[in-house]
């Protein structure tokens, strides 16, 4: 995409790289420190204190009625023993799955909806589908599980009635493994479409309209414009919500997946979320949760790291 | 607009184009007919699954009784409160977070924007979180609600590509003109930041107003819950299989459209305050598509 | 039958139809309150108020949406004024997992309520933890109401104390042990000329007919004659008559500890479910139906069996009414096995919850003097039944609940009450409470079910840290597993023949330590 951004884009780009300077550099930059300090109080208290308090946690016995302080060492431990589970692999399969699946249907979706819903030319249009759009964001996780739940039912679910209706049998989605990924991600792209497409709203909204005139100038058509102005313009957000998106790939929230699997699906629904749910929390076993969140941790670390250099290597737009 | 040549290509275009988007909203929208429709019937067609976007057996009495949920008022009113503070100081902050790191040539820029990615890969957790806010004394405060979940990293990332993308040389002029860097963070970014803002604002606006872990965990004092939290007791309780909920009443015959009507009336005031919002995305698409 | 009970006059039919294998414990009711009579206006102070001196108190506990949390409700007042002890109520969530994440947050954080209620697992390693006081010393010298009912009823003295020999909470005691039965729509029976089910093979029998034989009578064979909304449990009626049951992790034979899962007689329990699900007997959609696909199963019409909970009989046929006016709804006794007596390990416990006081609080005494107030006669006629002349009226020395209670157009006995300020401290449950909330069928077929109650393995087993680390690591991973397989065998989709390879795998993930940490925990239970 950054190679083939036009002449003209590049043209502002340079410019909005040339320097003023005056002043010295301390003058210069004491007030964006200063800025910083607020965010910066704000995050050592409430989230590196805990993630220390973390990391000591996942290394102990802790005890929540005796305190950290008062809590024994256990070494490594908790890591051994989820290393060791004889569901570890089975678990760390499903999460890449399903957070594989949701980078390329979920995570294109919100992209292609912007894309296309900034070509139509009606405003009414525009707004009233942007609006309906986002309404699944507001809804509840339990109230669209047990949705789930009643549309998929093969007795009364409509997508069964549909299904007898066209003569097919009727398929019981919820208790079958091998259809759970695709439910998951499913519903993950109904919840998730039109929220997300708000962000690169947004980013169009943010592109320079010069760049559309000079492009028109040109003789550019539609598709042009999409490809060498439109696109470049909204690439930053992609790339920043992607690498973003790469560092959470251990990670599949256990909530919508508590309240859909069953013993019989477990083979391709329990995630290193639910696992942990099942042994870390409701077992208030809050080391092992700790021990486990820090793998997942230091795997997002890495993961972020690489596809940031990546990103650094092939685009403008990095993390950092 | 004149400039629009019809082409076939752009007919078909604009065929999938509306197939697509058509798709999009019937999909999104039928289970929110099926909600309104279901808080409207009544409770026996509903488990016979025979409702569909039309309600069967018309009732109100699922609203009747969600509004004479006695904490109801105050419920919103706690919840509008939250909302409001906690957006103002979760925008002040992230631009304060956003708009250092967005400066390409600010020494240390690395370093902190690692500081503030880092939190988003490690997360203290449950306990750890807690044991900090009670230190605090925040416990059943206001504080306890907008504080701890005040910054998201990942909308300081966002607006920090945001402001990346205004052009560096509309600054330059207006500190030539002799604007300090704060006057011009005032003056000229924020208010060319406006869509982001108000869409960044809208995100921690909805993220307080659907939250009610904090809530549920920190707060002690019925006086002080969210509206949330009466919903999700609601929904829970019409669900939960505890000898309680077992003895029969009338309640319960009415339990599954009390579900539906609850969740309407919990999420439609933040729904409606989208389409104001809405009108400062819409200027600016306006300005690019008006190009077209 | 201990004399205590006898001695109880006007308790004695109640406690006859009740307490079935619990001894007097269960019947508990006003039983051992009218007892402790004389001990109890002793405490009394000068002005007949349990404590001289107001005090407020602030208390943890589960709560209901209809709660109403508030020291100047009609039921809470008469009891704040008579024990001068004020409550501030922390507003606890409704969910159960919810409500103990809060809970052990609140401990974690430190600065505890006076009162708290949980269950008694967790008091007791709280209790253990230093975070709960004892209250053995307390209840020597405060609480001689509540002394007495220990001293008369050992079990519950049992179930109460930890291991380290202490006490740590005040027990919320049950008067009911039935809760889940098999439950049939008896108009189909009836029209089908068939007879509630006695045996496994006469349960196949019914459900056969149910199938088979359109008892709904739309000409379509719809029937999905048995639904539950209760997973793998709710086929228990199907399993127990085999002589192992889904009620218990373990079992005890012979003082030896063992694991339910792979009892040697699951094989033959799983083998009789398999085949009535093949049959299409059983809701083939077990696994994933929520409460609104089991209730819709009864208003459309299809299902006439299921397991559930005692008062669903009236519930189910309140639903059914309305599509149908003439249902009618019966629960059944236990089935009888090839080789089995009938009976279940379905049951309510005789603890409840209960509420320890914390370890901190200022008003240690004051607490146990109004517990105890709360085990009194007087106490519990107030926490049962509430408002003298209001609520009850005492007919024959009989409580009775006035019309205020049973007759509101809008709200259930039970709702009612608690839209009136009752709430669930700790105390003892009294018979006619329970009977009050459901109708005269029901407590009858209700309390044909206790004496087919068996005691199953203890719940209240106590464990070291090194003991719960192995349990956490290897019973999940077991549970996991055998979840997986059961209903896997169930549904066909692994042949009986593998129960073998299952047994041996679950043996593979550790059984061996499980089991010595059961049995250790399980002979101190015995010793307590």
């Amino acid at each position: 995409m950054a190679e083939q951004d036009t002449a003209l884009s590049e043209a502002v780009m340079a410019a909005s790289r040339s320097k003023v300077n005056r002043g010295s550099p301390m003058k210069r930059y004491l007030p964006y420190y200063l800025l910083f300090v607020p965010p910066l109080i704000y995050y050592l208290i409430f989230r590196y204190a805990p993630v220390v308090m973390a990391l000591t946690i996942s290394f102990m016995d802790y005890n929540i009625y005796k305190g950290i302080l008062a809590s024994p060492w256990a070494g490594l431990k908790h890591f051994i023993d989820f290393f060791h589970s004889v569901y570890f692999w089975r678990v760390l399969r499903n999460t890449l799955v399903i957070n594989l699946l949701n980078i390329v249907f979920v995570f294109p979706a919100p992209i292609l909806f912007a894309l296309m819903l900034n070509e139509v030319r009606k405003a009414t249009i525009k707004r009233t589908v942007q609006t309906i759009s986002y309404l699944p964001h507001f809804v509840s996780t339990v109230i669209v599980a047990s949705m789930a739940v009643t549309f998929l039912s093969p007795s009364v679910g409509l997508m069964n009635n549909l299904l007898a209706k066209l003569g097919y049998e009727r398929i019981n989605f919820l208790l079958e493994p091998e259809y759970f990924w695709a439910i998951y991600t499913g519903i993950d792209l109904w919840k998730t479409l039109g929220w997300s497409a708000i962000l690169y709203f947004a980013a169009l909204t943010g592109i320079n309209s010069e760049l559309y005139d000079a492009a028109n100038v040109d003789g550019a058509g539609r598709w042009k414009q999409t490809l060498h102005v439109t696109l470049p313009g909204i690439a930053p957000t992609i790339i920043i919500l992607l690498l973003l998106k790469i560092g959470d790939m251990l990670e599949v929230g256990y909530e919508l997946i508590v309240l859909l699997y069953n013993p019989n699906t477990y083979v391709t629904a329990d995630v290193i979320g639910t696992y942990v749910y099942r042994r870390g929390i409701l077992e208030a076993n809050f080391s092992f949760a700790s021990a486990v969140g820090l793998f997942q941790s230091v795997a997002g670390l890495v993961l972020i790291i690489v596809a940031n250099r990546l990103a650094r290597k092939y685009s403008e737009t990095s993390l950092w | 607009m004149s400039m629009l040549r019809i082409r076939p290509w752009r007919l078909m275009f604009v065929a999938i184009n509306t197939l697509f988007l058509g798709a999009v909203v019937l999909l999104t929208v039928y289970p929110f007919l099926f909600i309104i429709a279901a808080s409207l019937s009544d409770p026996l067609y509903i488990q016979q699954g025979r409702v569909g976007v039309i309600p069967m057996g018309l009732q109100f009495d699922a609203y009747r009784r969600v509004l004479e949920y006695p904490m109801l008022g105050r419920a919103y009113l706690n919840t509008v409160v939250y909302t409001v503070v906690g957006t103002a100081i979760s925008i002040v902050l992230t631009v304060c977070a956003a708009y250092p790191i967005s400066r390409r040539n600010l020494p240390g820029r690395k370093l902190m924007t690692g500081f503030i990615l880092l939190p988003m890969l490690f997360g203290g957790g449950l306990i750890p979180t807690y044991l900090v806010v009670s230190a605090l004394g925040m416990r059943n405060t206001i504080w306890a609600i907008v504080i701890p979940a005040a910054i998201s990293s990942f909308y300081v990332f966002i607006q920090r590509t945001f402001f990346e993308q205004i052009p560096a040389e509309l600054e330059d002029a207006a500190k030539i003109d002799g604007c300090s860097q704060l006057q011009c963070l005032l003056r000229i970014i924020l208010p060319l930041s406006v869509p982001s803002l108000v869409t960044i604002g809208l995100f921690y606006a909805v993220g307080q107003w659907n939250s009610f872990f904090p809530a549920m965990i920190y707060l002690n004092d019925e006086e002080m819950f969210p509206v949330q939290i009466l919903l999700r007791d609601i929904v829970i309780q019409n669900q939960t299989d505890q000898m309680m909920v077992d003895v029969f009443d009338d309640k319960n015959l009415i339990g599954e459209s009390i579900k539906y009507s609850t969740l309407v009336v919990a999420t439609l005031p933040i729904i409606a305050v989208y389409p104001f919002i809405q009108k400062y995305f819409v200027q600016g698409s306006m300005m690019g598509s008006i190009k077209g | 039958m201990t004399n205590k009970c006898a001695r109880q006059g006007i308790l004695a039919a109640f406690a006859a139809l009740a307490v079935g294998t619990a001894g007097c414990s269960g019947s508990g009711g006003g039983g051992t309150g009218g007892d402790s009579q004389g001990n109890g206006t002793a405490q009394l102070g000068a002005d007949g108020k349990v404590l001289d001196k107001k005090i407020e108190v602030s208390v943890y506990m589960r709560p209901r949406t209809e709660s109403v949390e508030s020291n100047d409700s009609p039921w809470m007042k008469a009891i704040v004024e008579k024990t001068n002890v004020y409550f501030k109520w922390l507003k606890a969530p409704n969910d159960n997992n919810d409500y103990i994440q809060k809970f052990n947050l609140t401990l974690a954080g430190g600065d505890l309520p006076d009162l708290m209620e949980a269950t008694p697992d967790l008091l007791n390693k709280g209790g253990e933890n230093g975070v709960f006081e004892p209250l053995n010393k307390l209840i020597d010298d405060h609480m001689p109401n509540f002394k007495k009912i220990l001293q008369d009823n050992p079990q519950i003295l049992k179930d109460i104390k930890s291991d380290d020999g202490n006490i740590y909470f005040f027990p919320q005691i049950s008067a009911v042990k039935t809760i889940n039965l098999s439950i049939l729509r008896q108009d189909w029976l009836d029209q089908l000329g068939l007879k509630a089910p006695t045996t496994t093979d006469e349960m196949y029998e019914v459900l056969k007919a149910f199938k088979e034989n359109d008892p709904n009578g739309n000409g379509v064979q719809d029937e999905i004659p048995f639904t539950t909304r209760n997973k793998l449990k709710g086929l228990l009626p199907f399993i127990e008559p085999f002589g192992v049951s889904l009620e218990e992790d373990f079992y005890v034979e012979n003082n030896q500890v063992k694991y339910s899962f792979t009892n040697p007689k699951l094989k033959e329990a799983l083998a009789f479910a398999a085949k009535l699900y093949k049959e299409g007997l059983i809701d083939k959609e077990y696994i994933t139906n929520d409460q609104k696909i089991w209730e819709s199963r009864f208003t459309n019409q299809v299902s006439g069996a299921t397991f559930d909970s005692f008062p669903r009989i009236e519930y189910l046929e309140k639903l059914v009414a309305q599509a149908n006016p003439n249902v009618n709804m019966t629960g059944i006794v236990p089935l009888k096995g090839p080789n089995m007596e009938a009976y279940t390990k379905s049951q309510q416990t005789l603890i409840k919850n209960g509420f320890a006081i914390s370890s901190r609080s200022r008003y240690k005494v004051e607490l146990a003097k109004m517990q105890d107030w709360f085990y009194s006669e007087e106490g519990q006629l107030a926490h049962n039944f509430g408002v003298l002349g209001l609520t009850y009226t005492m007919e024959n020395n009989e409580p009775k609940y006035t019309d205020l209670i049973m007759k509101d157009a809008k709200h259930s006995p039970l709702l009612k009450m608690y839209e009136l300020g009752h709430r669930e401290f700790a105390y003892q449950w009294d018979i006619r409470y329970e009977n009050a909330m459901v109708t005269p069928k029901i407590e009858k077929i209700r309390d044909s079910i206790t004496p087919y109650i068996k005691d199953k393995y203890p719940l209240t087993l106590s464990f070291t840290q090194e003991e719960r680390d192995v349990l956490n690591a290897k019973l999940t991973e077991m549970t996991t597993y055998k979840e997986e397989m059961l209903n896997k065998f169930i549904m066909g989709a692994e042949p009986l023949d593998k129960f073998d390879d299952y047994v041996q795998n679950i043996e593979k993930m550790g059984l061996d330590q499980v089991l010595k940490i059961q049995q250790a925990a399980y002979e101190r239970y015995l010793k307590r």
